[in-house]
């Protein structure tokens, strides 16, 4: 993944080289069981996917008339504004920072 | 007038890694600076048979604590207290690692291996950092408990009650660090390697602060344009995953990945920011470990100021039949301060020592708001968001903090150490 290095160093810059060993090619074993932290982790991530359906599907019906809408309908910049305000109001929710009761 | 090193301070970057305590991977540090309190041939712990065992420079990179230690709370209250139920008058002993161990499989031979460290040359970065920069004697878990509950604490100053892996909810009034940097106008980042591994902070940071994530590739590249943020929490690659080219291997250092890619992580991390050298001489970068893993350090975990009154974990959370106030706390780390600015081979004493002091991931959050109030006036927020960034946890208004540390000299940069994989 990653596929950014670091900036290479001047000389001006140079520090005294220590020499760190390569791990052996078995060391990587993505068959390993995953342990007690890893199942947590996505048992942590299905909830907060869950939690993230769950505030789209408030937006469920609105979404169901605003899909089937007939957009040659639109005609006005007024009728333009109406349908925008309650797309992006679907769409920012979700991702937004919620504010806390 | 500031220290030239807090004076010109403008990045904190946090690394945090997984389950090892400090004996295991920096106490063999003593034999080369009584400073250091690490490994002494004064301290074991009795094995089923009765023996004792003590601490051996026998640790392998991988393939040897494997079942994974226990270090849920239960687990470590009985490595902690050897066994003596909760009481009054219980006083920690660091006698129960081995029995513990040796609960997981009955192999008595197996659980001597919890006693087992690292000699340094084995982990020439994260001992080489060390001795260069500074290391603290006195760095603990913020609770007896596993990660979650553990990392909650370096993002809020809290868990809100939490002692264990459950999924828990934000309950207020304390907002995450990240929220706090953001109130005050500041940036802040919490970098997760990438999206097969991605983060531990889901439920309630990745849920509802989506905008404060990014990669560690994106981390790479904010490091060489300059472009960190004030303040920036980096999580090493959780599992062993096919990568775009090439094998992604863990690099937590969480039993059983391989304790090298760990090695090299860190010096990722290290090298990214002195590559560039105007980031190097303006940030800190702390290295810690979230808690022990399970793994044996004689430090006893010293008692701290409760946390908050609705922060009370119950006896079906805790599993011992009593209730943890969060008074107390967990089992030592290894943390390292980097920073041009820390006079070469510091050792912070810890709390059992002449001029000790005591730190644990609530000291996180706490010397953040320290460095943006540096020159952030609170005063310039609302009344209503002004008590938001201001509100602390009790645990961390009682925390260590750690900007003090950084000097008015600079480590000349020929003078560092460059690790290179050969």
């Amino acid at each position: 993944m990653a596929k950014a290095t670091a900036k290479p160093i001047t000389k001006a810059r140079q520090r005294r080289v220590v020499p760190i060993p390569e791990p052996p090619k078995e060391a990587f074993d993505k068959d390993r069981p995953a342990g007690k932290l890893l199942q947590a982790q996505a048992v942590h991530l299905r909830h907060a996917l869950a939690r993230y359906v769950q505030r789209v599907a408030r937006h469920l019906h609105k979404v169901g008339d605003l899909l089937a809408m007939d957009l040659s309908t639109i005609k006005t910049e007024g009728q333009v504004s109406e349908y925008a305000e309650k797309v992006t109001a679907i769409l920012h929710k979700p991702t937004s920072n919620r504010k806390r009761k | 007038m500031p220290p030239a090193g807090l004076d010109n301070l403008k990045h904190i970057v946090v690394l945090m890694m997984e389950n090892r305590s400090f004996d295991h991977m920096l106490g063999a540090l003593t034999a080369q600076d009584n400073r250091i309190d690490g490994v002494t041939n004064n301290f074991s712990n009795p094995d089923m048979n009765g023996d004792p065992i003590v601490e051996q420079p026998l640790a392998e990179f991988q393939s040897q604590l494997d079942p994974d230690p226990d270090h849920h709370f239960p687990g470590v209250d009985l490595q902690i207290f050897g066994g003596v139920p909760p009481g009054p008058g219980r006083v920690a002993n660091m006698q129960g690692f081995v029995k513990s161990y040796y609960q997981q499989q009955q192999n008595v031979a197996q659980s001597h291996k919890i006693m087992y460290y690292f000699p340094s040359k084995k982990l020439p970065v994260l001992t080489g950092l060390a001795t260069q920069f500074a290391v603290f004697n006195g760095w603990f878990a913020s609770i007896p408990g596993p990660t979650i509950c553990n990392r909650a604490f370096a993002h809020y100053g809290t868990s809100f009650g939490q002692v264990g892996m459950n999924i828990f909810e934000w309950k207020g009034p304390y907002l995450s660090i990240y929220q706090r940097v953001l109130l005050a106008g500041r940036t802040a980042k919490i970098y997760y390697y990438d999206g097969p591994s991605s983060t531990m902070e889901i439920v309630n940071i990745l849920n509802n602060q989506p905008k404060i994530f990014g990669t560690f590739d994106q981390f790479l590249k904010d490091c060489n344009k300059g472009e960190l943020p004030d303040y920036s929490f980096v999580e090493p690659n959780y599992n062993d995953h096919d990568g775009d080219s090439e094998a992604e291997a863990a690099s937590d250092q969480h039993p059983d990945h391989h304790v090298q890619h760990g090695e090299i992580f860190i010096n990722k991390v290290y090298n990214a920011i002195f590559s560039n050298e105007e980031l190097w001489k303006t940030t800190a970068l702390l290295i810690v470990y979230d808690e022990h893993g399970g793994i044996y350090d004689h430090v006893k975990p010293p008692d701290c100021v409760a946390d908050d009154d609705a922060f009370v974990a119950g006896p079906d959370k805790t599993e011992t039949g009593a209730s943890f106030a969060f008074d107390r706390l967990g089992v030592r780390v290894p943390a390292v301060l980097v920073s041009p600015w820390v006079p070469k081979n510091t050792v912070i004493p810890g709390p059992y020592q002449r001029n000790g002091r005591t730190f644990d991931h609530a000291s996180i959050p706490a010397t953040v708001m320290k460095f943006i109030l540096k020159d952030f006036d609170p005063n310039t927020l609302s009344p209503a968001n002004r008590q938001k960034f201001l509100a602390q946890s009790k645990r961390e208004q009682a925390a260590g903090t750690f900007l003090d540390l950084l000097s008015d000299n600079r480590q000349p940069d020929g003078d560092l150490p460059s690790f290179e994989v050969q």
